[in-house]
């Protein structure tokens, strides 16, 4: 069986034989999972430390009895109902530029999937001087403003898309809503595919 | 010497790469610097020693919260 029937033989071939790596389960990369299942990708590094809390239902690919479970748990969960085929090597763990070498040696291409400029810039630095091709993410925040997030092709390999200014902020009231962060997360998993395809970006 | 700075011509009187950044307030260790298609490290202490030349290309990315 195969989810997306729409594919070549040789597309096909491409990405079943590649692994992605996702930094993160919660909106951007539980959702970006979602997207690189249905279209066709079938092996998995995917690591998160977190647990779904019910703050993450707003936009995050978990469901209400998932609450208190760990992310990767519920997220394997989720994505083998939409694909039983999956290869998925979930890791418990917090990334750190101690271990993220480690946790994603053999994946081609990885996406930056965090929620913290911290977090985001500790994966930019550990890995843009490798020549794993990456996706990153950078102003998601609130409602509207859609024409404004952009995909930019930095450096040799690294994507970034966003509108690189609205950040998640209490103070300002700009918080992380499903369809902003969704649209972020779809062009993740399609410039994903896109690249492992040889299509432009 | 005019560079590109952000896909737009900038005059500038910076002779290297630091000073440029230092000029313009971009050192941070929230921000993505992409020089002449090379992406470097912009953190405070760690400014990358390059000579500026002609036509160079820097580009400056913000990273925010958010996913």
């Amino acid at each position: 069986m195969s989810v997306n029937g729409y594919l070549s033989e040789e597309e096909r071939s491409i990405l079943e034989s590649a692994t992605v790596g996702i930094a993160g389960a919660g909106g951007l990369g539980s959702n970006c999972a979602a997207h690189l299942v249905r279209s066709g990708v079938r092996h998995f590094v995917i690591a998160d430390f977190d647990v779904v809390s019910a703050s993450n239902l707003n936009r995050q690919f978990f469901f209400c009895d998932q609450v208190g479970q760990k992310k990767v748990d519920a997220l394997r969960e989720n994505l083998l109902r939409i694909e039983p085929a999956l290869q998925l090597e979930m890791h418990d763990i917090k990334i750190t530029t101690l271990n993220i070498h480690e946790i994603f040696r053999s994946c081609c291409i990885v996406a930056e999937a965090f929620d913290t400029t911290e977090s985001k810039s500790m994966f930019l630095r550990a890995l843009s001087s490798s020549k794993k091709m990456l996706v990153s993410v950078s102003g998601i925040a609130g409602w509207g403003k859609s024409n404004e997030i952009q995909l930019k092709k930095v450096g040799k390999n690294l994507i970034l898309i966003g509108d690189f200014k609205s950040g998640v902020d209490a103070q300002t009231l700009q918080f992380p809503a499903s369809p902003r962060v969704g649209i972020a997360a779809a062009m993740q998993a399609n410039s994903i595919i896109a690249s492992l395809l040889g299509h432009p970006l | 010497m005019k560079i590109i700075y952000q896909d737009r011509e900038l005059e500038t009187a910076s002779s290297t790469l630091t000073q440029f950044l230092m000029e313009h307030k971009l050192a941070g260790n929230t921000l993505i610097l992409e020089y002449n298609e090379e992406i470097l490290n912009s953190s405070p202490g760690n400014l990358p020693e390059r000579p500026l030349a002609a036509g160079d290309r820097i580009n400056v990315f913000s990273v925010v919260a958010g996913g």
